[in-house]
């Protein structure tokens, strides 16, 4: 796998965690982000495929 | 007696607030300077007087969670608070002089707290507060990190019509100045508020001030000043580690990684969270280096900036409560 998505889903998973721990008034913030990194790492993959 | 300790303890506050200046301002004009845009002598200006005009836009939300959301306010005296500041400064100073990009402010909230468990034990902590700081120990680093990179491809995909790099780059050496004012300006909004909090707390705990109040304006002020004169003082070693060594950048990103991180400094500050900039700097500038690839990274040195990270809370926690333990003594 594309080092680069590894590291975006990776961080897409902390955000996810981090989702238990905040303040519910801050909660759509990791979830927001957890989003993001999970598009970032998709679009990441497909890039690495394409230009492979 | 009281009193003299109090503005002495003010005094260190403003001491710390020039630290944190010296130590994490010139963060914001590492590429300015790296990419000649301005010259160091009039980048650390441009830095500074952003970093002193912050007053203007921001808020005092940070100043209140420092203040009120850390420990129990019984708790807090001059001695606890003084202790506090100890071990932030000498923190400070250990992870300055090892050139590490450490968190001025996880090191304030870590010896104020640990200064106040030993004087009044774990109870006196508010986890509310600090799980807000603790979480966002995480998000803020990880917040720039996706924002430098998503602005980054926007702005090559924006630019893509220009074949040659060195003409998009060319362009962008003028938005470089708005970029690193609008991070010195966040900059400034997030950890001047710091020292205001510190102030804050002691003024409420001497009672100069009811538990209500907000933070008067000489403080904020006084603050300020503080900070843009560290920032005038400048840290090159911190310049240096963060403009080259962690991944090269040139006019495009830095205009990418500002951004960026001033777009996060500013929404944390809307929601008083108290965040490392230099996190935030640190993971914009990742972000914008893994657009190229991931190994524009120089990991090695971002994985010391990771464990600077860890360490600093229990680190200035420890000498916190030791410095408070030997005050008690006398």
């Amino acid at each position: 796998m594309d080092r680069r998505a590894l590291f975006f889903l990776i961080a897409a998973v902390a955000c996810a965690l981090l989702v238990t721990v905040i303040t519910p008034a801050l909660q759509w913030v990791p979830k927001t982000l957890a989003g993001i990194y999970v598009v970032l790492a998709l679009a990441s993959y497909v890039d690495a495929r394409v230009n492979r | 007696m009281e009193t003299l300790a109090l503005w002495f303890v003010v005094a260190i506050a403003l001491a710390f607030d020039f630290t944190n200046g010296f130590h994490d301002a010139a963060n914001s004009i590492a590429t300015v300077v790296a990419t000649r845009v301005l010259s160091p002598r009039y980048a650390v200006l441009w830095a500074a007087f952003f970093n002193f005009v912050a007053f203007l836009v921001f808020e005092t939300h940070v100043a209140n969670t420092i203040a009120k959301d850390v420990v129990l306010q019984d708790v807090l005296s001059v001695g606890v608070i003084f202790a506090g500041l100890v071990g932030a400064i000498s923190w400070n100073l250990i992870t300055w002089w090892l050139g590490l990009p450490s968190s001025s402010s996880h090191a304030l909230v870590g010896g104020m707290a640990g200064a106040a468990v030993a004087k009044a034990g774990g109870h006196v902590l508010l986890l509310e507060g600090l799980r807000k700081i603790g979480v966002f120990i995480v998000l803020s680093p990880l917040t720039g990190l996706a924002m430098g990179f998503i602005v980054m491809v926007a702005i090559m995909w924006g630019g893509h019509r220009y074949k040659k790099v060195e003409r998009l780059n060319r362009g962008f050496r003028r938005f470089q100045l708005i970029s690193a004012g609008a991070y010195s300006l966040g900059h400034g909004g997030n950890d001047a508020q710091k020292t205001m909090g510190i102030i804050l707390a002691l003024l409420i705990a001497t009672g100069r001030v009811p538990a209500a109040s907000g933070v008067p304006l000489w403080v904020v002020l006084c603050a300020h000043s503080a900070i843009a004169l560290g920032t005038l003082m400048g840290g090159w070693r911190i310049v240096h580690t963060m403009g080259s060594k962690i991944t090269r950048l040139q006019p495009v990103g830095g205009v990418s990684a500002e951004s960026a991180a001033a777009a996060t400094l500013f929404f944390v500050s809307s929601k008083g969270i108290p965040v490392s900039t230099t996190h935030t700097i640190t993971g914009a500038i990742v972000g914008v280096g893994s657009t190229e690839r991931l190994s524009a990274v120089r990991w090695g040195v971002a994985g010391r900036v990771v464990w600077a990270w860890i360490m600093t809370i229990p680190a200035a926690g420890l000498i916190g409560a030791a410095t408070f333990m030997i005050l008690r003594l006398f």
